[in-house]
């Protein structure tokens, strides 16, 4: 990779991810055996379970030691280890544009880039989604180095789209979704909290670990100065003349209240919930997700 | 109730109370524009709040209108008549102001009289009328009196005449002072108002029921409250009415209490050189009496003063009374033919007395009769009945003996008996003597014979009588119960005579103690009413009828001040009658060179003394009662500006706070 190719991914950023290892604690169905615990029985050390000895199997895997107590013939049932697949849904709605240095689909789009190239780095395979109240992009799970480039390449000539939509797309993905593996949303969840739940649902019935990134800017959380305000709704274009002053202190109690339910949303479905600010470095979201 | 605006040109004005609401509308100011990432919490945080903000917005639009409003009401210069008399703009107006000028409006209240408390309102109404307005002023006294024969143009000189004129001691007289007022009104074009400003006292007023007719209006207006306070001497009078010379008199002088608290004062008594005082206790609203005694005059008439201490009301502190000390009784005996010896007795009898003078006088002489104070009827046949009556009205004593065949009903109209009796008076002869009984031993005429040292008054007999029962007190009877003597005392005295005293009908003559008993009766039957001058009150007018041998002296009438009067002098009959106007209390002297022909004694008015004023609604049910100083402005109209910027003010402030509330919120 050369210095500066890629837009999201510059070589320093490369030097620092040198130190991360991608391995989401989670149940993988792979085609390399070894690297994750995978829900597929096999040849494998890691012990999972007895069966009784069938017709067909090896007589040697029969455990000698539990015939002896038990006089009953007993195989023992290993886990299989194989690679994992990552999944990352980019949210590229009109509102993901907002923010002054930088704005949430540049971060996020950092975010992804970074996650792409670790993931791929372990020989795991990553997919991405581009959306907005549709898929604009589909990137099916790849591991070469060509994908990632690919994948750079789409990141770069991504811009902010129209509506949000996450339950949509969420649900649109669900089918070409062949393999569970980890779902990463990274989003600013301008949706239905519930709706994106619901359309999260089929894919922790299948076994998916989910990770849901909220990108924020400071901004969306406390109102300009007290000062009459024409605000414009960056994805409707609606507009709504407001006086900051008034509304502040509700504003920040609705948008706090609104995080607080999608946290607790996320609790009771077992995802992984992140709110990511957009001046602290993403870096740090590794922390959550690779601990 | 009526608003004019003085500036009605300013109405379309009114036009920029669009203004607030355009500026409202309009006038917001541009915000800058912000691309947000997403107004979905926004939206729903102002669908809540602008329930909390439209009340503020609406308030404030509602207050900047109100504004708005003030202002231009504020130029339109409002002018409010609170009861319907915007007569400033209608052109010419009539006033006829009745100012009460009694003794009540002397009555001084924060340091000044309620009468120029009157005038000066009085002033201010008639500064207040336009050039072609009329007005006049009629003074409240006893004969009600206008300065001009009519509404005059010429308001200064009746403003002249209010600053100088002073309160008199009259009583008043509304009624006449009102159809004065109304007749001065009549044909004259123009609003046509009366305005009555007076104390209202409820003694003169109680009384007042004016009849407006239709386009005259009748304004009152109060000046003074009715808490006044007072002190009065109220009367004064001589017991006996009828003194003689040489005997011992008491002059009592009635003070009246016009309080709702007892006060204390000092009652004066001046007689001549003779000067008394005594302190009293008036009770609350009531009356004491105060006595003092004097030692016995010489014949002649004397002028008496009682007085009071001095308080806030002083012209009812003093009053004047005469004292007539007369030198004799005169008492007229008429005999008739049949009657003779009784009337004969009685002259013997009064000759012998010093103090009385008798003598015998003809019944049908009407003007000797007059000039008696006793008349004593010896055998009387019924004539001259009107003159006795008349004669017994005017507080004098009559004997009355009747005749054999007298009418008994007029003995009966004489003695005032309302029961009237039939028949005739007729001699009844005693088959044997009869005595007389005492009817009435603790009566005042029994009082000297009570120790026995003059004998006994009912002592002696007779042979003849009257049986007649004429009425009234019975003082001595016979034994059998037939009256004796009876006495009737109305504003006169009469006593029934039923003793014969000749010397073959009894003994009862020839006694010894018949003269004292006489003198008694006579005593008591002296006149009630005291022969003095008449007394006036202040504004009546004065008489004095001159003799023929008076008619061709120049005769002066004096002042209490001793300043010369103005008389008339007419002509009745072959009599000189002098009148004049008596405008204060006092002593007056009709003069002829330094000789004083006669005195009239001029006392306060009592009704004048009671200052209560009557209720408010009571004013109100004559017509429009107007708060004092107000009667401007009923006409004028009250400046509304100093309000209506008030208001503005308030309107400002109330934005302000307003703007306040909502920048906390």
């Amino acid at each position: 990779m050369t210095k500066n190719r890629f837009k999201y991914l510059d070589p320093e950023d490369i030097r620092k991810l040198s130190s991360y290892e991608f391995a989401p604690k989670l149940l993988v169905e792979g085609y390399l055996a070894g690297r994750h615990i995978s829900t597929s029985r096999g040849l494998s050390t890691e012990f999972m379970d007895y069966r009784q000895y069938a017709e067909g199997d090896d007589p040697g895997m029969i455990d000698w030691k539990v015939f002896a107590r038990t006089e009953r013939y007993y195989v023992k049932t290993y886990q299989q280890e194989t690679n994992t697949c990552c999944y990352i849904f980019l949210d590229s709605s009109a509102s993901m544009d907002f923010g002054a240095k930088l704005t949430k689909l540049e971060y996020a789009s950092f975010f992804t880039a970074a996650l792409c190239y670790l993931v791929t780095k372990s020989d795991n395979q990553i997919g991405l989604q581009i959306f907005d109240n549709a898929i604009r992009h589909y990137f099916p799970p790849g591991s070469t180095g060509a994908h990632l480039r690919n994948l750079m390449t789409a990141l770069e000539k991504n811009s902010a789209g129209s509506k949000t939509s996450l339950s949509t797309a969420l649900k649109k993905s669900f089918p070409l979704l062949k393999r569970r593996g980890t779902l990463i949303v990274i989003s600013d969840f301008f949706d239905d909290p519930a709706a994106i739940f619901h359309a999260l649902s089929p894919y922790l019935h299948k076994g998916f670990k989910v990770y849901l990134f909220h990108i924020l800017d400071r901004e969306e959380l406390e109102l300009k100065p007290d000062s009459l305000t024409l605000f414009r709704d960056m994805e409707s274009g609606e507009r709504i003349s407001v006086h900051t002053g008034e509304i502040k202190e509700a504003y920040r109690k609705a948008i706090y209240d609104y995080m607080d339910r999608l946290r607790e949303m996320a609790f009771l479905k077992k995802v992984d919930y992140m709110a990511a600010f957009t001046d602290t470095h993403y870096f740090k979201l590794f922390d959550r997700l690779l601990k | 109730m009526n608003i004019i605006f003085s500036n009605a040109y300013i109405f379309p004005f009114l036009l920029l109370l669009a203004l607030p609401l355009l500026l409202h509308l309009l006038a917001r100011k541009k915000p800058p524009l912000y691309d947000f990432s997403s107004l979905e919490f926004i939206r729903k945080i102002v669908k809540h709040s602008i329930r909390m903000k439209r009340p503020k917005d609406i308030l404030l639009l509602v207050l900047r209108t109100l504004f708005v409003l003030f202002i231009v009401w504020l130029f339109l210069k409002p002018l409010f008549f609170g009861k319907g008399l915007p007569g400033a703009f209608s052109g010419s107006r009539n006033i006829v102001i009745i100012v009460d000028a009694t003794a009540s409006m002397r009555y001084i209240e924060a340091g000044q009289t309620r009468f120029s408390m009157a005038c000066a309102e009085a002033s201010e109404i008639l500064s207040g009328l336009g050039k072609n307005s009329k007005a006049n002023v009629i003074w409240l006294k006893l004969r009600p009196q206008g300065i001009y024969p009519g509404p005059s143009l010429n308001k200064t000189y009746i403003q002249e005449c209010l600053a100088k004129a002073d309160a008199n001691s009259e009583t008043g007289d509304p009624a006449t002072a009102f159809e004065l007022a109304l007749k001065m009104l009549e044909g004259t074009d123009g609003a046509r108002e009366i305005c009555i400003i007076s104390d209202f006292q409820n003694s003169q007023w109680e009384s007042f029921k004016p009849v407006t007719p239709g386009g005259v209006k009748l304004i009152s207006v109060k000046v003074g409250n009715g808490n006044a306070a007072n002190l009065a001497v109220t009367r004064i009078f001589v017991e006996p009415a009828f003194p003689l010379a040489g005997e011992e008199e008491k002059i009592y002088a009635e003070i009246k209490n016009y309080s709702s608290e007892p006060r204390r004062t000092t009652v004066f008594f001046q007689l001549g050189g003779l000067r008394k005082n005594m302190s009293v206790m008036v009770p609350a609203w009531g009356t004491a009496s105060s006595a003092f005694r004097i030692d016995g005059k010489k014949a002649g008439t004397y002028t008496l003063e009682i007085s009071i201490g001095e308080d806030l009301f002083p012209e009812d502190n003093q009053r004047w009374a005469f004292l007539n000390v007369a030198p004799a009784l005169k008492i007229g005996v008429c005999e008739n033919s049949k009657e003779n010896m009784t009337a004969k007795f009685w002259l013997r009898a009064l000759n012998a007395v010093s103090w009385i003078n008798a003598e015998s006088i003809a019944l049908n002489d009407a003007d000797a009769i007059k000039k008696c104070d006793i008349i004593m009827l010896a055998g009387w046949d019924g004539r001259m009945a009107e003159t006795l009556k008349e004669f017994l009205a005017s507080g004098a004593g009559v004997f009355c003996m009747p005749a054999e065949g007298m009418p008994l009903q007029s003995l009966s109209e004489l003695s005032g008996l309302k029961k009237t009796q039939a028949g005739k008076a007729l001699l009844e002869n005693l088959s044997e003597p009869l005595g007389l009984q005492i009817s009435a031993p603790g009566d005042k005429v029994f009082s000297i014979f009570s120790e026995g040292t003059y004998g006994n008054p009912a002592g002696g007999t007779f042979h003849r009588r009257f049986n007649i029962n004429a009425g009234g007190e019975v003082l001595l009877r016979y034994r059998d119960g037939i009256p004796a003597l009876t006495r009737n005392r109305n504003k006169g005295t009469f006593y029934f005579w039923n003793m014969a005293l000749d010397g073959k009908d009894g003994a009862f003559a020839k006694r010894q103690q018949f003269l004292p008993f006489l003198a008694e009766l006579l005593l008591d039957a002296r006149p009630l009413i005291g022969r003095t001058a008449k007394h006036y009150m202040p504004g009546e007018e004065a008489q004095l009828k001159l003799s023929p041998e008076m008619a061709g002296r120049e005769i002066k009438l004096f002042s209490p001040e001793s300043k010369l009067c103005n008389i008339k002098n007419r002509i009745s009959g072959n009599c000189a009658i002098l009148s004049g106007v008596l405008q204060s209390c006092g002593v007056y002297c009709w003069k002829s060179g330094e000789n004083i022909i006669e005195r009239t004694i001029v006392n306060f008015p009592q009704i004048e003394s009671d200052l209560r004023t009557v209720s408010s609604k009571k004013i109100e049910s004559f017509g429009i009662l107007s708060e004092s100083g107000s009667v401007k402005l009923l006409h004028e109209g009250l400046e509304l500006w100093p309000f209506i910027l008030a208001a503005v003010m308030a309107l400002l402030l109330l934005e302000g706070l307003v703007m306040l509330w909502a920048e906390r919120k």
